[in-house]
Formats: structure tokens, sequence, C-alpha cells
């Protein structure tokens, strides 16, 4: 009968399969075996073929090692895998009949099912080690993270005892090779139908890998871990089959652990396990648990669980409390808003508002009672238009957007410590009403952007357009001379990071050339919903103001397929697609250049850090693992 | 590694991205005054924004490892969304290239600073602080997962590339190992260098175009 030699990668499957090749297990020809690697030095002992096999399944179902796909019911009867099937017949045809035989693959844990609907009488020896341990590994190998090492292992232990009730089977501790190698090579001997020499077993003892073995960690030090309570469970199961070496060992840990046992016995019970579904030998456990009632100590451990769960109950309180407190509060919420709609709603209100907008309108530009008058009437807008709610959403989107900035997001790869970006000169949602200048008035000119501190003053054209003179003032720069549009996330006379920083050597260097730097970059203003997009342009190193994106669009269908030598794309994050369609169409055929400074093409999040902590490494789009990653729901949609 | 991600995504463009280096250093007349005396504490800095992707946590990590060695630690930059629940480690010097473009260089240079910790943990496709850091004469000590960083130490010789942080921990706490790559390297420095932007990038690929290619820094 043939023998599968599963388990979790960097579970000692290799080591397992060498032992029993010494013991005379046929593996197939030296040929057709893996090479060994800086992490397998004496040899994956895997057959190519059966290694290719297993990975085209798991490609069929859009998975992989590292990402065990849903394999739907009887998936291994689908009529889509006869290719498969005919291939691994011809495969199972290369091995001599009337020998033991096997192979070893870690993926065949999760193909199991279709290679026992080829083999009926396959049997399965799975290698189990501690799910820290295989962490461990995983983590020496590459990048890891404990949440995926342990998920992992759980996803192939459950994989394989899901196929294990199908035949024979077998569990291995990869701890019992260096506790009595002779002993635990000679019970997965018997199981794999071998009968080896004295010479035979003294050889594969002597193989067993000493040096290789860089952690050891304990049953109870998995337990202690701040982990899921299934991986847990699974391999407590696990152990307590994995024959008596290992059972010794299991013994041992558990008799000095003490008191523990018990926190850990009410843990595999409490955590919803299962009671093992193989023959568990309930011998150790029940002398563990009979030697913990008789600790002395067991009182002291009972009163601190007995002190935590009194905290708790407290902290329960505490919460209750402050829901109480909460709806207390929005009561309060409710009864001023209503106050304040009263308020709104008569004739002095409408007055007063009447003259504050004369007031506003009638300050110099820049001043700082135009600042600040705009903005309270932006807000006022935005209260009529759609209430509290409106106006907490677009601060929130202003929060937001700052807090991306600091984040380090796109917005500033190297964004100045908070206290600088607080200390911008402009608040953003007074940008966007400043009104225009009253008729007859004479037109002030923007002061140039000077360092920090120094107050840099936006206009914007009007919702009506009402200022065509800073629509007039971009028609005018981009006729006098060649020009580059560049187009960015952020005003980069106004940020500092990464990508700013090139923006300012770069217009340096087109300056050098007399060719003017028309950037544009999404308003840092709240967008007010069916608005138009507003568009903060600079001319070189002046910031000229705020307008819609399609006056932008207009001036640079008119005079930008004449003069505009490139349209430079640095960064996207922020332009509503529309936008940039349009800018970009306005610009016809000149040149185009798309920088990538990161991976915001790929992804929207543009550092392709799995769930903040993993380097992905931009898998397929349809593929499982942008599942498993709080990005991915989005990745489709932004692609 | 970072043009292969983004080809991968997109093969159709893949023909046409261009790698282009943005900034090449040039030496200055300016003396490098580091010299490790051996009563002088070896100093580590980590230069940018404290955020995950470029390595807070690891840099930490490190911090922590090495605590009770001669070494002063800084951080140089911003303060990144990463919450504090400790006094940090390390001093903190805010550097901003607001006002100066050259910030980050100088006060390298200023402090003294002999090794930068450039342990991003998704691949870069440039850093300027690491060619800032270079031009500054530190030692800079990275990981593979760093893409562009690594290559860029690797080809410049200007510091040291490790498989993981464990293998980066490692390697500083031989302080002996770590003073010897000091000296010799900066025995190599005695001149410091500025960045200086590609103009190439503007004449040789923007004004040059005939077609609209894709491209790519590094």
């Amino acid at each position: 009968m043939p023998v599968c030699i599963a388990g979790m990668h960097r579970s000692g499957t290799s080591m397992v399969a060498r032992l029993l090749d010494l013991c005379g297990l046929s593996l197939g020809d030296e040929k057709d075996m893996l090479d060994g690697a800086e992490d397998n030095p004496e040899g994956y002992w895997e057959h190519k073929r059966f290694l290719s096999l297993n990975e085209q399944i798991l490609q069929r179902f859009q998975g992989g090692w590292d990402i065990p796909p849903a394999f739907p019911p009887h998936w291994e009867r689908l009529p889509e895998l006869e290719d498969l099937r005919c291939e691994a017949r011809s495969l199972l045809q290369t091995f001599p009949v009337g020998t033991p035989w096997g192979w070893k693959d870690p993926r065949s844990s999760l193909t199991l099912p279709f290679w026992q609907s080829l083999i009926p009488d396959l049997k399965v020896l799975a290698v189990v080690r501690n799910p820290l341990d295989v962490y461990a590994s995983l983590r020496k190998r590459g990048r890891s993270t404990q949440t995926f090492a342990l998920d992992l292992w759980l996803r192939y232990a459950r994989a394989i005892e899901a196929a294990a009730g199908e035949g024979a089977f077998l569990i291995t501790h990869y701890a019992s090779f260096f506790d009595d190698p002779a002993q635990e090579i000679q019970r997965i001997a018997a199981f794999c139908g071998l009968d080896p020499s004295a010479e035979a077993l003294a050889a594969a003892s002597r193989a067993v890998s000493l040096d290789r073995r860089s952690t050891d960690s304990g049953l109870l030090d998995l337990l202690a871990l701040d982990a899921s309570s299934e991986v847990k469970a699974a391999y407590w199961r696990w152990c307590m089959e994995a024959g008596p070496v290992y059972e010794t060992r299991l013994q041992q840990e558990m008799l000095a652990a003490g008191p523990a046992v018990q926190a850990v016995l009410q843990e595999m019970r409490g955590g919803g396990s299962e009671p093992p579904r193989f023959s568990a030998r309930d011998a150790v456990g029940a002398q563990a648990l009979e030697t913990v009632l008789a600790d002395p100590r067991r009182g002291l451990y009972e009163a601190t669980i007995a002190r935590q769960q009194a905290r708790i109950a407290s902290l329960l309180l505490w919460h209750e409390k402050d829901q109480a407190e909460i709806a207390g509060w929005k009561q309060r919420h409710q009864e001023l808003a209503a106050h304040l709609q009263a308020l709104q709603s008569g004739k002095a209100w409408a007055l007063v508002s009447r003259l504050r907008r004369q007031r506003v309108r009638l300050a110099p530009p820049g001043s700082l009672r135009a600042r600040i008058g705009s903005r309270l009437l932006t807000t006022a807008r935005v209260f009529r238009r759609e209430g509290f709610s409106g106006v907490a959403r677009a601060t929130v989107r202003v929060a937001v957007r700052r807090s991306a900035s600091r984040r380090g997001k796109p917005a500033c790869k190297a964004a100045a410590p908070p206290d600088e970006l607080d200390s911008r000169p402009v608040a953003p949602m007074a940008l966007l009403d400043h009104p225009p200048a009253p008729a007859g008035r004479p037109e002030q000119p923007s002061p140039p952007p000077g360092p920090a501190g120094d107050p840099v003053v936006l206009e914007r054209s009007g919702r009506d357009g009402a200022d065509t003179a800073l629509r007039e003032r971009i028609q005018a720069a981009c006729g006098a001379r060649p020009f580059v549009v560049v187009i960015s996330h952020t005003s980069f006379l106004d940020h500092v990071g990464g990508i700013e920083t090139v923006l300012r050597q770069e217009m340096d260097a087109f300056r050098q050339r007399d060719i003017a730097y028309l950037h544009l970059a999404p308003s840092p203003a709240p967008q007010i919903p069916d608005s138009p997009s507003l568009l903060t342009v600079s001319l070189d190193d002046t910031t000229l103001g705020e307008v819609e994106v399609s006056e932008v669009a207009a001036v640079l269908r008119q005079k930008g397929q004449a003069r505009c030598r490139s349209a430079l794309v640095h960064h996207t994050v922020f332009w509503p697609p529309s936008a940039l369609d349009q800018v970009l169409e306005a610009l016809g055929d000149c040149p185009r250049f798309f920088w990538i400074h990161d991976y915001y093409t790929v992804c929207h999040n543009f550092n392709l850090l799995r769930n903040d902590s993993t380097f992905c490494g931009a898998p397929d789009l349809h593929s499982n693992a942008c599942l498993i990653c709080r990005s991915g729901p989005g990745r489709k949609p932004h692609m | 590694m970072s043009r292969d991600i983004w080809a991968a995504t997109y093969p159709a463009l893949a023909h046409k991205v261009i790698v282009a280096p943005l900034y090449r250093l040039r030496e200055t007349d300016m003396l490098n005054p580091r010299k490790l005396a051996p009563d002088r504490p070896i100093k580590i800095a980590f230069a940018g924004l404290s955020s995950i992707h470029k390595g807070w946590r690891d840099w930490r990590r490190i911090v922590h490892a090495l605590q009770g060695r001669d070494y002063r630690f800084y951080h140089l930059g911003g303060k990144g969304p990463v919450e504090e629940t400790a006094p940090a480690p390390e001093q903190f010097v805010s550097v901003s290239s607001r006002q100066n473009r050259d910030a980050m260089r100088q006060t390298l240079v200023d402090l003294e600073i002999d090794v930068v910790v450039s342990c991003s943990i998704c691949p870069e496709t440039f850093s300027i602080v690491t060619l800032e850091a270079h031009a500054a004469g530190c030692w800079i000590v990275t990981t593979e997962a760093s893409g562009n960083v690594a290559r860029y130490v690797r080809k410049n010789g200007c510091g040291k590339v490790f498989a993981d942080v464990d293998e980066l921990i490692a390697y500083l706490s031989d302080a002996s190992l770590l003073a010897t790559d000091l000296r010799a390297y900066q025995a190599t420095r005695d001149r410091l260098a500025e960045l200086v932007y590609n103009d190439g990038i503007v004449s040789q690929v923007y004004l040059a175009a005939e077609t609209a290619p894709v491209s790519e820094q590094s």
C-alpha cells in the first residue's frame, strides 16, 4: 500500500521522508526528486511530478501552498480535473507493484481527496510539529506573521483531519524523532509496511538532524499564547494521537507544569474544541488533572480567577453606564438641533446672516476676516444643505486627508511633524467658498508662496465662473510660453515629502529651459457631493488658486494642444477618475508620462502590505489572497 | 523588483517601462567629520517618517534588542501615526525639508550619524533618505525586503544587506565587527557628497519623447 507523507510545511516532512527512504521506502528515482536548498540542505525528498500535480490542482482552484483554496464539495471528481487524473495515473504506474512506496509533499495535505480517489488504499502519515516552531521556521524562510502561520497550520490540519477518516492514518510528532528516534522510526516504518534491518534503523536514527532543530516549543507554550483557540484545540488533538514517544514527553511536560494544566484543560473544553476525533488517549489528561487537583497552589489560582471575574463584572457595569450616558447625550443633541433650527428659521437670523456675508465679501482677500468668514459661511452652507451630519462628514474628510498625509500615504511620504502640518497657513474649508472680488475692485495679485508660516492666498473661481481673472491668468500663462502639465496628489509647494521634493527639482529643471510648470492637484477642501471637482493650480513656484476641473480642461483644450510639451502624471491618489480623464483628454496627443512612485496603480493599498503587516507581492487580481486582506474588496473597483 | 511587480500586473505595458534614477551623488569639498574614536559611542539612526511600512516596528525591535550596548539611537524626521505607549528609546530630532531641501543630509552630518537603518517592509521604488544617508557618509544597513534600497546599497557598497531583521540585529549586536566595518568604510569617504537631480530625465526622457513611455524610478 502506498504512503502519502503529509503535514504542514516546515513540520519535518522532509526529514521523515528521508528516514523512511533509509528504511527502504521507495520514493521514486533520484533524478525525479527536487534539489535541496538553503532551507532544506539535505533535500526536500519531493517527487517533482507529484509536486507539479499538486500545484496544478491548487492553481485550478485559485490557490497555492500558502493560500489553501476553498474546494467545492466532491471537487476531486470534477470532470475538469480529468487531464490531471490521467497524468496522475501514469505517474502512479511508474512505481513498482508489491514493494512499499510513497511520496512526500506537504501540499498533498490539501489535495488528499484527489489522491484517495485514485488510490483507495492510500495510507496517510501525517507529521505534526508545534505551530509555534512552524511559525519560527516560516519566518526564518521569509516573512510571515504569527497569525498567518498559525492560520495556515490550522487549515492544513483541518484538511488532513477531514481526509483522515477515509483510510489508514497515523500521526507522528517531529519532536519524537529527537527524543527516541529508534522507537519512533520503527513505529512509522511498521505503518508503512517496512521491516528495516537493525543497520538501516541505526542509520536512520543517526540521520535525525539534531543540529537543524532550532526551536522546540512545548504544548503549553502554544496554549499560553494569545492565539486562536481552534489552533490550540487542533494541536491538542494531534498531540494526543502522536504515539507513545510523544506521549511520554507530553506527560512530563504536564507534570512539570503543575496547576497550569488545569487552565489548559479548561481551555480545551471551553474553547469549543470537539473531543478528539481519533481514538483519544485520556490517560495523560486524567492523570494530569488529578495532579492538579492535589496541588496546594490550586487555591491561589482559583482566587486569581475569581478576582478577574469580578473585574470583568465591574467593567461590564461601567460599560452599561457609558451606554446610558451616550443615550443621554444623543437626546441632548437632538434637543439642541431642534432649538437651532427654530432659531435659524427666524427673521433675525436671516438678517444677521446677510450682514455677515456682506462683511466677508467686503473684507480684503486673504485677510483674516475673509478667511475665517468664508470658512464660517461654508460651514453654514453645508449645514443648510446636509445638516449636522454633512458638517461632520466635511470635517472628517479634512481630518482623514490630513491624517492620511501624516500616516505617510502618498499625500505626504515624509511629512513634516504634526505641529508643522497644523500650522498650514490656509484652512482648507476657507478655500471653498472664497467670494469673488466685488466689481470695480482692483484685482490684488497673489503673493508668492513664501516660506512656511507666510500666508499663501489662494483664489478660487466662483461656482458660477465669476472669477474670470484667475482663469485668464492660467490662460495667459499657457499661451505665453511652452509648458508641461504635471499631475500629482498634493500641492507640492505646500507639502513636504519624497514626491513633492522630486517635483520641486523637476520644476527647477524645466524653468531653466524656460518651460512653464503647470501643476494640478486635487483641492484639499472637502468636496460637496454632486459639485464639480476643484483643482489647486500652480504655475512654476506660484500657487494661482482653485479652479473647477472643467475650466482647467477648457483652457488646456484651447491653448494646451499647441504649447503643451508633455503631461507628467506623478500620482493619482485623491483624483476623481473623471477629473483626470477631462484633463488628459484636453491635452490631445502630447507625450504622456506615468510615474510609478509606489504601487498605487496595482492596489489602492499603495505599499502592498496585506492587512498592514506583510508584503503581499501583488497577487493576481482574482487571487484568493485578496480575500484575506482588508484592502482586497476595494482592489478590483480601484483597478 | 518594483518594475517586475508592476509589469506582472500590466504585462501589455511592461515593454514601455523605463527605470530612471532620480538623483545622482556629486562629491563636495566638505570633509567627512566622522572619526570613530574608541570612546565615542556608535550613532545609529532611523531616518524618515515613523510609519509601519518604513519598518518602524523593526526599528524598535532593533533598538530594544541592542539596549545596554554602547550605541546612541536617533530618529531623524517626522512622527507618523504609530502610537507610542512608552517613552521613546531613541532621541527624536525633527527634520523637515519644507524650508531646506538638504535638511536631512545636513542633520546626518551635523549629528555625525554613523549608521542609518533602512528596513522598509515593502519594496521601495526609491528612497531619498537612503541617498541622503549615502551622501552624508553614513553606513546603511537594510534588509532584502526593502527592494531598491537593498539594490542601491549593494550596488554602491555603502552598507550591508541582510536577509531579515534577525540577521541585522545579530550583525549590530557585535559592536566590534560594526566598528571595524565603519572604520573601513569611513576611510573610503574622505569627502561628503550632495544629491543632484538627474537632469537627464527632463532632457533625455521628457523632451526627447516621440511616444509616451511608462516610466519607473529607482
